[in-house]
């Protein structure tokens, strides 16, 4: 009896490695066959055009193109402002990592060694720069007639540099400079022959606007997205009747102001998607007919930051301001919601630098629009206060220390106007909070907090309106505990209903 | 017990030394010193250092020098010396010129910064880059050769404004001196075209150095109104020998003669309206072309043209037929049809190749075939095969020369 188990065992085993022996051969086989059918795209033997990923673009203006030598036909000036600006992108690209790539292709032979020399004695001194420039004013001095030498002024190139020694930075600065140069045709690229730092042309300070912050003031609200949408309100579920709708419901709840966001990455970063920007021009002109202002937040899931990507997300923000500063709904300019909460992963420097970059660049496009940044909480909230026009923070913490946390912002705010730009709490009951919320905590909570924000005058934007069927996970993570909890933060069911604290926000008491 | 206390004291002053060498002396970090530099304005390649006198520990933190200069950033050590700490600016600093910015940092504090100027520096082994374009360029009062100079300094640093250039170009027996002064780093002439063809030399002076001779050939301008004449070895029209175009010197309104190669297209039109086409490139102003003699008389209208810039006249060159008169033979049966011999001017047999038309009709004049023959020994023959022509009458028209001959056939069935 043992013996014949023994053998249907031996004989199992058998059977198994046999199979998988068989199993392994033809995975074998399979991988080394698609391993031979990997290899070059079949379109790649046509040498289609290469595109040209937007990594550099900073902000560019020719001024005078009249010359003593030869008209500039436009083909050319494009090329020239190509090839140009670069050498300024591989010159900061050698500098960052000390490398020579690139420096050959737009400097000439003379010109690249002294890019070298600075490349090899920072390399043996162990500094490494990063640098951008965010804009150049051309303007050409000379082009000669055979189409091969032009003579460029550069004045007053806006800079950026970090300087850094054995990886600590020694200093940092926004500069800047004029610089005048020889460009040479050479193989098909207008190649740097001479450079000459000179001096910068003396130029007017725009006068500073003085601001109207009665709006600010007044701001009575909540943060707005779409029921169906959320996190997506330009994408292809974008409904003018369904927005139309909700800005009658805010307006009849007695609201004044929303906040909305315009997605980064969604938006087509520099190449803007004219649609999306088209429908965010449709929401300005429908809030203005509900007579609504706006609070648009730029930026929203954007967290690269570096120096690198500046000029990339200054080309954004500036086709978006240039798009939305005319309408009469809008209220203020919200550079990026919640930057604070990158400071660990990005470096507290380098998203202040970015921050403040980008509030020079939005208010050089508008400078009639207050700006904000919408802090993620009271702690943070007088961060770049002197750079901002008004302080924005968001409260998710308990009632009872609100009073108090606000009282140590208004010491510190500069007399600032001070909005508290997200607030409100989840109706969330279930397994996650164990049953722990409910729609009646939420009344509860409005209750109490409008009661103080009312009293004091702070102008206020709940979140929000509806509570959302579904959540991305970009916006709170997959983590179940946090994800749930943000489905129900709205004063109106995913099914229409009106919560219990929808009265309580509610200005309108009639209960409409 | 004296032993003993010697040795505890020994072990005691052993140990204070060795605690004496390892304590750690925390380094002072400065941050109070001024910077001086000597002047503010450089000649590039002069040293650069800034110093302060302030002494100090060697092991004192100093503050960093950054540097920006034309091409980039760099960062500058202080050097404690017994007066005072010093920061010398390295060559790739004080040899290139323009503005250099300057910051003295601490811990991301700056505590010091200025603006010192470098200037170029104009020795003997300076540069001077010219360039010149287009380098060829036709005759007359419109085109210009551009020559832009970039002088520079012994560093490879273009020079300052109103640095004095002197420009030569030598045409023929004539040298024209320029004087130029440098503007946004260059200097720049035109040197206009002169009214007769050949070569421009150019050299320019600028701080004792000599650029290279350069050179920009003058092309002859347009071609303008010339004469055509002919040449030919007889005047029939055998369609066989060669009638010769050629073209006057051709010249340009200054009297250049215009360039070796210059496409020359000649037309001849015929009697019939019918146009003939040959080219030539000139050589030395003149252009010949060649046509073949038509093959019956004909009168052509031939003029010649350099496309979009030049006429000529026009000619009229005539041609006398080669013969008047062939014979025709025809076979018994009517279905073989020699034409010849044909003899010409000279009672020659007409060369080979000529060509001989055949046209057929039948009896109520509806055209059948059209053959063509040429002429081999002052002989065409045409053959009417009985499996294409049944028998019956026909009427055959013959056509050489521009001599038409008809003849009406009687074809029976059998041809042998």
């Amino acid at each position: 009896m043992a013996t014949r188990i023994n053998r249907n065992i031996y004989r199992g085993i058998l059977i198994l490695s046999f199979l998988v022996v068989n199993g392994l051969i033809l995975f074998g086989i399979t991988s080394v066959l698609s391993y031979l059918n990997t290899g070059a795209d079949r379109t790649s033997m046509l040498h289609l055009e290469v595109e040209r990923e937007d990594v550099y673009l900073p902000d560019v203006t020719w001024d005078n193109l009249n010359n003593p030598g030869r008209p500039l036909e436009k083909q050319t000036q494009g090329e020239i402002e190509r090839d140009y600006l670069s050498s300024w992108y591989v010159k900061n690209i050698a500098y960052k990592t000390n490398d020579y790539y690139g420096i050959k292709d737009y400097y000439t032979d003379s010109a690249r060694v002294k890019v070298y020399n600075t490349i090899d004695y920072n390399l043996n001194h162990k500094v490494n720069l990063n640098t951008t420039t965010l804009k150049h004013n051309l303007s050409l001095d000379f082009y000669s007639a055979d189409g091969k030498l032009a003579v460029l002024e550069d004045k007053n190139v806006v800079s950026f540099k970090e300087v850094f020694k054995a990886n600590k930075i020694i200093t940092q600065e926004r500069d800047t400079s004029s610089y005048k140069a020889i460009l040479l045709l050479e193989d098909g690229f207008w190649r740097i022959r001479h450079l000459k730092k000179i001096e910068n042309e003396s130029h007017q300070i725009p006068k500073k606007v003085s601001l109207d912050f009665t709006g600010i003031k007044n701001a009575k609200g909540l943060n707005y997205y779409p029921k169906d949408s959320p996190w997506d309100m330009f994408g292809k579920k974008f409904n003018e009747f369904t927005i139309h709708l909700d800005f009658e419901l805010i307006k009849k709840m007695g609201m004044n102001t929303i906040r909305i966001f315009v997605p980064y990455e969604d938006f087509g970063k520099a190449s803007i998607d004219y649609i999306k920007l088209d429908r965010l021009k449709k929401t300005l002109a429908i809030a203005e007919k509900n007579k609504l202002k706006v609070v648009i937040t730029l930026f929203d899931f954007y967290g690269n930051y570096d120096i690198s990507d500046w000029t990339i997300t200054n080309k954004h923000a500036t086709i978006i301001v240039n798009a939305c500063k005319n309408s009469n709904a809008l209220l203020a300019w919200d550079i990026k919601n919640e930057p604070d909460l990158d400071f660990e992963s990005r470096s507290s420097k380098t998203v202040i630098n970015w921050l403040k970059q980008m509030i020079i660049t939005v208010k050089n496009e508008d400078p009639y629009h207050p700006i904000t940044i919408g802090w993620s909480s009271p702690e943070a909230a007088t961060l770049l206060v002197d750079d901002l026009d008004f302080i924005s923070f968001h409260y998710y913490k308990k009632i009872q220390n609100f009073r108090d946390d606000y009282k140590k912002i208004v010491i510190k705010s500069n007399d600032k106007p001070i909005m508290l730009q997200e607030y409100g709490l989840s109706s969330y009951s279930g397994l996650w909070n164990f049953y722990g919320g409910s729609e009646d905590n939420q009344a509860e909570y409005y209750k109490e907090i409008q009661s103080v924000l009312l009293e004091n005058k702070i102008p206020f934007l709940a979140w929000t309106l509806y509570d959302f069927k579904e959540v991305p996970s970009s916006v709170a993570g997959r983590l179940p505990w946090r994800k749930n909890k943000q489905h129900n933060f709205g004063f109106i069911t995913t099914n229409g209903e009106k919560k219990p604290s929808y009265s309580y926000f509610s200005l309108n008491k009639k209960g409409e | 017990m004296k032993k003993a206390y010697l040795l505890l004291f020994l072990l005691a002053f052993v140990s204070c030394s060795s605690d004496n060498k390892t304590a750690v002396i925390v380094p002072t970090i400065i941050d109070d010193i001024t910077l001086t530099v000597p002047k503010n304005e450089f000649i590039a390649g002069e040293s650069i250092v800034f110093s302060a006198h302030k002494k100090l520990k060697t092991n004192t933190v100093l503050p960093q020098l950054v540097i920006e200069s034309t091409f980039g950033v760099i960062v500058v050590n202080g050097v404690i010396t017994e007066t005072g700490v010093t920061y010398t600016l390295p060559n790739l600093i004080t040899r290139r010129i323009g503005l250099v910015d300057w910051q003295l940092v601490l811990n991301s504090k700056i505590l010091q910064s200025g603006i010192i100027k470098i200037t170029p520096n104009i020795t003997k082994n300076n540069g001077l880059e010219s360039y010149f374009g287009p380098r060829s360029i036709s005759a007359g009062d419109i085109d210009f050769s551009m020559l832009v100079i970039v002088p520079s300094d012994v560093y490879d640093n273009p020079v300052i404004d109103n640095t004095a250039v002197d420009l030569k170009y030598q045409f023929e027996n004539e040298v024209t001196e320029v004087a130029l002064k440098t503007k946004d780093l260059i200097a720049w002439n035109n040197i206009p075209a002169p009214h007769k063809s050949g070569r421009i030399l150019v050299t320019a002076l600028c701080n004792g150095i000599k650029s290279k001779e350069l050179t920009s050939i003058v092309f002859p301008a347009n071609a303008t109104t010339f004469k055509i004449d002919y040449t030919r070895d007889h005047a029939y029209a055998d369609g066989n020998q060669i009638i010769r175009f050629r073209t006057s010197i051709i010249k340009d309104e200054y009297g250049n003669v215009i360039s070796d190669g210059t496409l020359v297209s000649f037309t001849a039109e015929n009697s019939n309206g019918i146009q003939l086409q040959a080219v030539g490139l000139s050589i030395g102003g003149v252009a010949i072309a060649k046509m073949l003699h038509p093959d019956e008389k004909d009168t052509w209208k031939v003029d010649a043209y350099v496309t979009g810039a030049a006429k000529s006249n026009t000619i009229n060159v005539s041609f006398k037929t080669a013969f008047s008169d062939y014979p025709v033979n025809i076979s018994k049966d009517n279905r073989r049809i020699i034409v010849g011999p044909i003899t010409s001017f000279m009672d020659q047999l007409a060369p080979d190749g000529l060509l001989v038309r055949l046209t057929i009709f039948d009896h109520n004049h509806q055209l059948i075939e059209k053959k063509v023959s040429t002429l081999q020994n002052g002989n065409a023959t045409f053959f009417l095969d009985a499996d294409f022509y049944p028998s019956g009458n026909y009427t055959i028209e013959i056509k050489t020369a521009g001599i038409i001959k008809t003849y009406n056939l009687d074809l029976n069935g059998n041809t042998n």
